[in-house]
């Protein structure tokens, strides 16, 4: 069996931990420019307010009801992140982490019929441990454990854990969950099937082979196989097994100088070299991008992005700053205010494993890595991970604007909770 | 540095050098000195001392919080001091905790009673207070540790938050 744990709102739940004053009170956590909603208390849903809702248009709703609101405070979710991963991994060893609050747990080998108090007993730990509510769906394929998942959550006679593990129980819930709300069904699907009069899971796992072949790619046919209980998605236990990666930020203030642009880029070819190392990754490829603020349709817009293939595959952050930005250069114009900009690593392939091209200096390279190697042992030091980088790089941070940030309770020592021990709190 | 149940650790002083070198690891001699004879087995440095490690037995549900108020004033909990919080513990009575009283941060020793919790402070001036099921009430952690800063001024230390 498999199973998908899930954090209930977790970057409200992780501000919610060290600030009990906001429990069972309407939150919303917004995107680091304070753009959109990015989660939301589900005090604040039943205020109507809904995920992407930009800061702007809901700001009379969040002031008539005193909803508390936050800008992204990601190096805080990152750190409760790992805490909840790790007290996870305490209990079962093969973990395969999805995103920043999700993981999906290998279950085999364990008793079917103590799956239940297993999974309650996990999503208690992670509870007691980190502060942090999870929803855990356990189902013979991943596809189906994440609409476990999704009942686990909605509703709290399962105390936390929702199994299915009999042919009904997979009916029922199939029954019950609307076809867009399965993983891995996007919107085109959604829409093809919607017009063949499909609405829930159930109506398309009960179509025959042949008309999933015939109408969608290998994607659909696999979530179709999956929805009926025959696992096709591989449990993938490495991060490198994923084949992108990607590293952009909004700013907060819009940037129109190219110097500018090109310490975010090199700050975000910092990122992914120090990940890709740590992941035994390098780059084939990456592509830049740059966009103008698409809210201000009183300004002129631009979007653009460039592509460049890597001399050779390389996770060197010397190398992939002086190709982003070079890229950046070539499609930078003048005179436009810069919202966004991004670096995608669109094709990752084993450092270990590197086709050397005829004309690279060995030597060089060998020096290179070491020089690497030493910026990441020094850096792994650092909570920031930018002790040392290079010249052109300037820490994020100084680019994003953060009007309501939470301080980093878990992680930085002048900013930890103060205890009240005065009368009668 | 006294452990959470208010027992001395101090009725032998061994005396720890620091390696100023390094944040963590500090080597140590594995014998108390002693009036004397210097004991042989103070020439060996065997081991280091990585306080995390010894402090901290479970880094993922470990959190760090500061004091304010002087309501464990008498057992030596002053404003300023770091308490390290273990959030994996289970609570048990007569523990010191961080709780969770409708919505705010306290500090207090718990005792648990059949039915009932009460939250003890440790300074005269202050009562008990009963926990009712009107109240909000969670035990947010136990704390395992409080570290003092004994060198600076205290006033300073607060100062500076």
């Amino acid at each position: 069996m498999i199973g998908l744990i899930d954090c209930n709102n977790f970057f409200v739940s992780c501000e919610r931990v060290f600030n009990p004053s906001i429990r069972e009170k309407p939150v919303i956590v917004f995107s680091n420019n304070d753009g959109c909603a990015v989660a939301i208390s589900n005090e604040a849903k039943a205020l109507g307010i809904k995920r992407g809702d930009p800061y702007f248009k809901i700001k009379g709703i969040c002031n008539r009801y005193g909803i508390s609101t936050f800008s992204g405070n990601h190096k805080l979710y990152g750190d409760m992140s790992a805490r909840v991963m790790a007290v996870i991994s305490e209990t079962i060893p093969e973990i395969e982490i999805y995103s920043i609050d999700e993981a999906f747990l290998h279950l085999d080998g364990i008793e079917t019929s103590s799956l239940e108090d297993f999974g309650r007993n996990i999503v208690r730990r992670v509870r007691r441990n980190t502060g942090i509510p999870t929803s855990l769906g356990i189902a013979p394929t991943k596809t189906l454990a994440k609409i476990a998942a999704r009942f686990a959550k909605k509703y709290p006679a399962y105390h936390g854990c929702c199994i299915i593990d009999n042919d009904d129980k997979r009916r029922k819930a199939l029954a019950l969950t609307a076809v867009n709300d399965v993983w891995g069904i996007g919107r085109r699907i959604s829409r093809r099937l919607g017009d063949y009069g499909v609405t829930t899971a159930l109506q398309f796992a009960e179509w025959t082979q042949e008309n999933v072949t015939q109408l969608f790619h290998l994607n659909g046919e696999k979530t179709w196989m999956e929805l009926n209980g025959h696992a096709c998605i591989s449990f993938e236990q490495e991060e490198s097994s994923k084949k992108q990666m990607m590293s952009s930020r909004s700013f907060g203030k819009a940037v129109t100088d190219i110097n500018d642009l090109k310490s975010a880029i090199a700050s975000f070819a910092n990122n992914l070299g120090r990940k890709m190392r740590a992941n035994n990754q390098a780059a084939v490829s990456l592509t830049v991008y740059i966009h103008t603020d698409s809210f201000r349709p009183d300004m002129p817009q631009y979007f653009n992005t460039a592509h460049r293939t890597l001399p050779e595959p390389t996770a060197d952050t010397m190398t992939l700053t002086t190709v982003a930005c070079d890229a950046l250069c070539s499609i930078y114009r003048k005179d436009y205010a810069y919202k966004k900009a991004g670096v995608m690593i669109n094709e990752l392939t084993d450092s270990r494993h590197i086709q050397q091209s005829l004309f690279c200096n060995t030597t060089d390279r060998e020096r290179r890595s070491r020089l690497m190697a030493a910026m990441d042992s020094i850096n792994s030091g650092s909570l920031s991970h930018d002790t040392i980088h290079t010249a052109s790089y300037s820490p994020i941070d100084k680019l994003v604007r953060k009007d309501h940030p939470s301080r980093l309770f878990s992680t930085r020592l002048s900013d930890i909770i103060s205890i009240n021990c005065i009368h009668g709190s | 540095m006294s452990d959470s149940s208010g027992h001395k650790l101090c009725d032998r002083i061994d005396i720890f050098s620091a390696d100023v070198s390094s944040s963590l690891a500090l080597p140590y001699a594995d014998k108390g000195i002693q009036a004397g004879f210097p004991s042989p087995a103070q020439d060996y440095i065997n081991e280091s001392i990585d306080l995390n490690r010894e402090i901290v037995k479970h880094p993922a549900a470990t959190f760090y919080g500061r004091v304010e108020g002087d309501s464990m004033i008498e057992e030596g909990i002053e404003p300023g001091d770091i308490l390290v919080i273990d959030r994996s513990i289970e609570p048990a009575d007569g523990d010191l905790t961080v709780c969770c009283v409708d919505g705010d941060f306290t500090l207090k020793r718990i005792r648990l009673e059949q039915d009932r919790v009460w939250l003890l402070p440790s300074n005269e001036t202050f009562d008990p207070i009963l926990v009712t099921p009107d109240n909000r009430f969670e035990v947010w952690g136990v704390v395992t540790y409080t570290i003092k800063q004994t060198r600076r001024p205290r006033k300073r230390l607060h100062a500076s938050r």
